[in-house]
């Protein structure tokens, strides 16, 4: 839930407070319920016009003509206690510290009965001062404590110091940018940009990345200064001496794995996790349902829910005309088989093309794909769902994608690289022979698998300095040279930290927060996480069974028809929509585009020649993105 | 647009746990280059009250990785440089690919820098601020440490003294390389002139009060000597040396304490609130490496009168730079009462201007960026 923003002027407070005003009005959309501010000048005064815990929603901009030196401003989109109390910035009862809180804390009850015996009062029901007097009692290792998917910040006005975190996974966003004269941090980076203290730029680094692995890797984004705060970590803003300390706090368990589980326990492990987790998720004052797309994940995960919360909606995607696409039958029999609220909502092209606008101002950097995340969101909010759950997490924590198959292949072709390398390049399979042999690590052979554009290509694209995407994973993830138990363990730690924690969580968030909706992930609480890299990786790829052991826990909720399917994920025709009902969208969009000087124009026509429709469409969205941020600013 | 690159910086001294003010310089400059690039810093420092052998911190302070690590230390110097040794080993194990490293302070840390770089077949560069090669001064190397020393410095692609003296006086010492002067960072966005409407003509001097550098006794008898014809002025003597000692020898002086206010360690806000307020900044050292308070006053819009040591050369024609003979009590006790006795007005903005363009952050990084691309690219073309 909700959007937070946050300006620190670090020379001079500044007279204006609109800039706070309009980045709070760019992410109405993740908060519509209710809006609030809290101004802190000079003496640390909190101002807000009135008592901000009991109610204070008048506009900033209209009302304040103070000087600030902090300035925390909130969009809301109420889950739990939808009362006032809840409102936010909160204080605690001392007006000492104060919170601005995107997210659920899932274990908040506990937290605040423990808070309880230790002599604390609480005004509210809500997570959020769960979190505010946790961080009062144990400071910034309250932070392990917490279950659940946050970005917020507190400021402490006796110490003067700014505390800023972002949850273990990073499904929660968190951006900042910085110079001389301010810190402004935010949930998106529109935001930032909407603020008008940013001017936005290119970032070539991030971009390069983009084009390599469908998102700039964080903490790089496609913006110029715009940084991404990584997942499990905080700042720590110490505004007396302007000194910013960075740090990790949670790492992801690898070199966990227990050997002497057998079977049996780790199917019984993941199932007891898998319902804590689920049980977990389904605590709103708001309705909740759940994404159900047919496959293993969100299928088990909507009928392991339905058993929790009766009559619980399931929603599932389906594609007109593209029977190939469509995981809907699998669906139906498992909906069948428990009886549950199914709804299937069929999409047409034109429900993207419509879109198109609000899905890049959504994703708010380019993207090789249409992401059906967008039209899932809608659907949802249409079915009067605030709170939806999704199966993101399996794939990556059990094996469910073809990399996890290759590890043999790899090897063989490391040992005959000598032969393999003399090998003509006449065939697209001996070059990828070529290219895969000549991996030396883990990073550089998982980077191949979820590549767009390869190191060559982006080399020859980019008018500007190339910036090597080579050593991108092992750098940004893997800089410490953690040494992994296997191969299927290192995949699924690069998968969480890159796919699933950069692209996924992003393309989700941007998604679901667009129509006012929260996606809640059950795989990805961090405990269940834990338990996955218990269990070894022999169960979970088993005689090439991709997801084995999670297939022997689905087996007991899913139909046959789902747990046998090939995977197709959520995907759209997109190389039909370029060729047809996106085919002028595309024509002028890369017209246009060579008129900017950002890519090689020749390259540009051999890649339309390619017929690649994520290599085109990656080139259309960043022409898109281009013109949306860029050029109009 | 440029290309971001990743600067390992190594270092003898840096600011820890142990040390929390030791080589922040050596910060201001990693902090610096790392608005431009990516920057990692590995110190070892040895903590005696350390529970365990080693203990490692990473975070990320002002957009710079510092890797700490603590090490047991031992009292046996031998087995001490091994658990240093071992202590840089494992911190250096946690950085990933970087271009360049940048060394700062050639002893210790030049002889890990040399193996590493050796190792790894990359360039290297090395930023010296110890006054330790000044004749003055008394700490040196011994003759093992210097020979090694001055092979890593002929080894370098670049050595980067901060000023002119302490170039030539290694070059003196027979430290051959290849030599660039790059100074240290006044930040002007501190220290910056504000209009100064004092009543009384504000004397400031901020050291920490050594005596064989900064010639203390020698300042204030000149201070004692001024105030039995003038009264008109106010001694500001800051820093954090020993204030006790300095009221003492006040005392013995009998030096009026109506025209002395003496303050203790400030911040770099409340050192630059100081110089903000003054007529005149002195200084009566002995040697000096950089001489980093007298380009702050300047930044200020302060004169300065300065000894000859050799430091800020780059401004020693202009008008607001006094500079003098080491000791000559007479000759600064004329050039103070040359400046009471004024009431001419400087171009303060132009002053801190100068100072930008010398010593001001982005000066200093695009300097730095220059001396790295050069070190890389010739460093790629001898392989």
């Amino acid at each position: 839930m909700c959007g937070i923003a946050g300006i620190i002027n670090r020379t001079k407070p500044e007279a204006n407070s609109t800039a706070l005003s309009l980045m709070t009005q760019s992410m109405i959309n993740r908060g519509p319920d209710d809006e609030g501010y809290m101004l802190f000048n000079e003496s640390t005064i909190p101002f807000s016009g009135s008592n901000t815990i009991i109610k204070n929603h008048k506009h900033i901009g209209t009302t304040v003509y103070y000087n600030f030196k902090v300035e925390f401003g909130f969009r809301q989109l109420k889950i739990i206690d939808l009362s006032n109390d809840s409102h936010q910035p909160m204080s605690d009862l001392n007006q000492i510290y104060w919170i601005i809180f995107n997210g659920e804390i899932y274990n908040y009850k506990e937290i605040r009965d423990q808070l309880i015996s230790l002599g604390y009062t609480f005004f509210s029901n809500s997570d959020t001062e769960v979190i505010l007097n946790s961080y009062k009692e144990w400071g910034e290792k309250s932070i392990d404590k917490f279950n659940g998917m946050f970005a917020f910040s507190i400021f402490d006005k006796v110490k003067n110091e700014l505390f800023i975190a972002r949850d273990r996974i990073g499904i929660k966003p968190l951006y900042y940018y910085q110079n001389k004269e301010q810190f402004i941090f935010s949930s998106t980076q529109k935001a930032i940009i909407d603020s008008n203290l940013y001017k936005p730029e290119i970032d070539w680094e991030g971009l390069s990345q983009n084009f390599r692995f469908s998102i700039a890797q964080r903490p790089n984004t496609c913006f110029k200064s715009i940084i991404a705060l990584e997942p499990a970590h905080y700042l720590k803003f110490d505004l007396n001496t302007n000194k910013i300390i960075k740090k990790q706090y949670w790492e992801i368990p690898i070199n966990t794995q227990d050997f002497s589980l057998t079977e049996k326990q780790s199917k019984h492990l993941i199932e007891e996790n898998l319902f804590n987790a689920i049980n977990y998720r389904l605590n709103a004052d708001v309705e909740v349902g759940s994404f159900m797309s047919g496959g293993i994940d969100s299928t088990t995960i909507s009928v392991i829910a339905s058993k929790m919360k009766p009559n619980i909606k399931a929603l599932t995607l389906g594609f007109d005309n593209f029977e190939e696409l469509n995981e809907i039958s699998q669906a139906k029999d498992t909906a069948e088989m428990h009886n549950l609220n199914h709804i299937v909502s069929y999409t047409k092209p034109n429900e993207i093309i419509n879109n198109i606008e609000n899905i890049i101002t959504a994703y708010e950097e380019p993207y090789h794909q249409l992401s059906a995340n967008f039209i899932l969101a809608k659907i949802a909010s249409s079915n009067n769902l605030k709170v939806v759950l999704n199966g993101l997490g399996g794939d990556e924590l059990f094996g469910g994608y073809d990399v996890y198959n290759k590890f043999a292949l790899w090897d063989n072709l490391k040992k005959y690289k000598h032969l393999i390398k003399h090998f003509p390049t006449v065939h697209p399979k001996f070059k990828k022979a070529i290219q895969i042999s000549s991996y030396t690590n883990l990073a550089e052979f998982y980077s191949h698998y979820y590549t767009t554009y390869n190191d060559l290509e982006i080399g020859k694209l980019f008018n500007s300095e190339n910036h090597s995407t080579k050593n991108t994973i092992s750098n940004n993830y893997n800089s410490t040279h953690l040494k992994f138990t296997d191969n299927f363990e290192g995949i699924s730690f690069y998968n969480l930290k890159s796919y699933i924690g950069n692209h996924q969580m992003r393309a989700v968030d941007q998604s679901t927060m667009h129509f006012s909706i929260e996606g809640r992930f059950p795989l990805l609480d961090h405990n269940f996480i834990e338990t996955a890299f218990k269990i070894p990786s022999k169960f979970k790829l088993k005689n090439n069974n991709q997801k084995y052991i999670l297939k022997q826990v689905a087996k007991k909720y899913i139909s046959q028809s789902c747990l046998t399917m090939n995977k197709k994920g959520l995907g759209l025709p997109l190389k039909n929509w370029i060729k047809n009902d996106l085919n002028e969208l595309v024509n002028d969009s890369i017209l246009k585009l060579k008129t900017r000087n950002i890519f090689n124009n020749n390259e540009i026509d051999f890649i339309l020649k390619t017929n690649n429709e994520h290599k085109i469409w990656q080139l259309v969205s960043t022409e898109l993105w281009v013109d949306k941020f860029i050029s109009t600013k | 647009m440029s290309k971001k690159l990743h600067i390992l910086f190594l270092s003898s001294w840096y600011p820890s746990r142990v040390t929390p003010t030791n080589g922040n310089f050596v910060q201001k400059h990693a902090e610096a280059i790392a608005t431009k690039h990516k920057v990692t810093v590995v110190f070892a420092v040895g903590d005696i009250n350390l529970n365990q052998q080693y203990e490692i911190t990473n975070e990320v302070v002002n957009n710079v990785r510092n890797i700490i690590i603590y090490f047991k230390k031992h009292p046996n110097k031998l087995l001490n440089a091994y658990r240093k040794y071992s202590a840089l080993k494992k911190a250096y194990s946690l950085v990933d690919r970087f271009d360049i490293i940048h060394g700062n302070i050639l002893f210790p840390i030049g002889i890990f820098v040399w193996i590493q770089t050796t190792l790894k077949n990359k360039p290297y560069i090395f930023t010296e601020h110890w006054s330790g090669y000044l004749p003055e001064n008394k700490s040196s190397l011994s003759f093992t440490e210097s020979v090694i020393t001055k092979f890593i410095t002929r080894k370098a692609d670049y050595i980067i003294p901060v000023s002119e003296n302490l170039k030539n006086e290694m070059l003196n010492n027979n430290y051959k390389g290849n030599y660039k002067i790059i100074g240290n960072i006044v930040d002007v966005d501190i220290f910056h002139p504000v209009n100064n409407n004092n009543s009384t003509f504000n004397i400031v001097h901020i050291s920490s009060f050594d005596e064989d550098s900064k010639n203390i006794s020698g300042l204030l008898s000149t201070i004692k000597n001024i105030s039995k014809t003038r009264t008109d002025f106010v001694f500001n003597i800051i820093g954090d040396g020993n204030i006790n000692e300095l009221k003492l020898k006040m005392n013995e002086l009998q030096i009026p304490s109506k025209l002395i206010n003496i303050e203790g360690a400030k911040t770099p806000k409340g050192i630059a609130k100081t110089l903000q307020q003054a007529n005149l900044y002195i200084s009566f050292s002995n040697y000096e490496t950089f001489g980093i308070v007298m380009a702050e006053a300047l930044a200020c819009g302060v004169p300065v009168i300065s000894t000859n040591t050799g430091v800020l050369t780059e401004l020693e024609s202009s008008n607001y730079i006094t500079i003098i003979n080491k000791n000559d009590k007479n000759a600064l006790l004329q050039a103070i009462l040359k400046h009471l006795n004024s009431d001419s007005k400087f171009d303060t903005y132009k002053m801190n201007n100068q100072i930008k363009q010398l010593f001001g952050i982005e000066s200093i990084v695009n300097q730095y960026t220059q001396v790295y691309k050069n070190a890389i690219t010739s460093h790629l073309k001898l392989n």
